[in-house]
């Protein structure tokens, strides 16, 4: 394998490293290192450091004819939530442009990366192998989590626990 | 009969293409996400075991001339072309649930109104 192969590759593995990353908790943060990871791998997908081979070519090119559109989506699809009345009051101006925006992504669509020559057949089968690996995936967390012995349930405290958290009590809240 | 054997082994070598692209991704976020609290071996194993039996299927029974490799990044190639041409389904879909979010009013609930009051949270 190439180097610029070699990089194409790297880059798509930081992309979804970063993906998962970010995913992780403490609950209501994000890992900070998943978005600069992430954007790395994008990086090193989308700009080659020379000629890629037929495979890794073919991808690149789907690619990058179909980014500018998804990007354009994505702006769209935060500024439209952003805007609309969810959690928040409506801001009505940024719910307005975020809705051209994503009218501006269909019109990025169809100008660059509509194509009516496509092996359906193929992709539906891809997609269908893709549904199943997932269903298959979540019985196998499923088994693997009802399987897990579960924690014991503990002791009813003894004499010396009770006094001892009795004392606490008394120390932070008085009493007799 | 050739063109129908070809298409069926093409169609079959897409849905194993697909399952191995995602359980590779799979495996790829429980390494990447690793956690003391997680099942991690168990899962590790079990999808490794998958992608394995998914490889030897692929490589026995449809594209014995391929290595390994080949058969990693063909199915990566295949199944991101596979997304991008399901892509524009996701943006109708997405369309419609911003265009149903955005003519809706917000449901009237006391905390948020104490919130917007109170706190003049925005």
């Amino acid at each position: 394998m190439q180097l610029p192969d070699l990089q194409f590759w790297f880059g798509i593995f930081l992309f979804f490293a970063g993906i998962s990353l970010h995913r992780i908790g403490p609950s209501f943060k994000r890992n900070m290192f998943g978005i600069p990871i992430f954007l790395i791998g994008f990086l090193l997908f989308l700009i080659p450091s020379g000629d890629l081979s037929t495979i890794e070519k073919e991808l690149y090119s789907i690619a990058i004819v179909n980014i500018p559109w998804i990007l354009t989506m994505f702006l769209g699809l935060s500024l439209s939530l952003y805007g609309a009345p969810i959690f928040w009051k409506r801001k009505l101006n940024i719910n307005i442009f975020g809705i051209l925006v994503l009218s501006l992504s269909w019109i990025l669509y169809f100008y660059t990366a509509f194509s009516t020559n496509l092996k359906i057949i193929n992709i539906l089968a891809n997609l269908f192998g893709m549904f199943i690996a997932f269903l298959i995936l979540i019985l196998i967390i499923k088994s693997i989590e009802s399987n897990t012995p579960k924690v014991k349930e503990s002791e009813p405290l003894d004499e010396n626990e009770k006094k001892f958290i009795i004392s606490i009590i008394k120390r932070n809240i008085g009493g007799e | 009969m050739n063109d129908i054997n070809l298409d069926f082994h093409t169609t079959v070598n897409s849905f194993l293409e697909g399952f191995s692209f995602v359980c590779i991704i799979f495996l790829i976020h429980l390494i990447i996400s690793f956690h003391p609290y997680h099942r991690f071996f168990a899962l590790f194993f079990s999808t490794s075991i998958i992608i394995i039996l998914c490889m030897t299927l692929n490589y026995y029974l449809i594209s014995p001339e391929s290595n390994l490799l080949e058969i990693i990044k063909s199915s990566f190639s295949n199944s991101l072309t596979s997304f991008f041409s399901f892509a524009p389904l996701l943006l109708l879909f997405i369309t419609i649930l911003i265009l149903k979010l955005s003519t809706r009013s917000r449901p009237s609930d006391p905390l948020l109104e104490l919130l917007d009051s109170e706190l003049n949270f925005e």
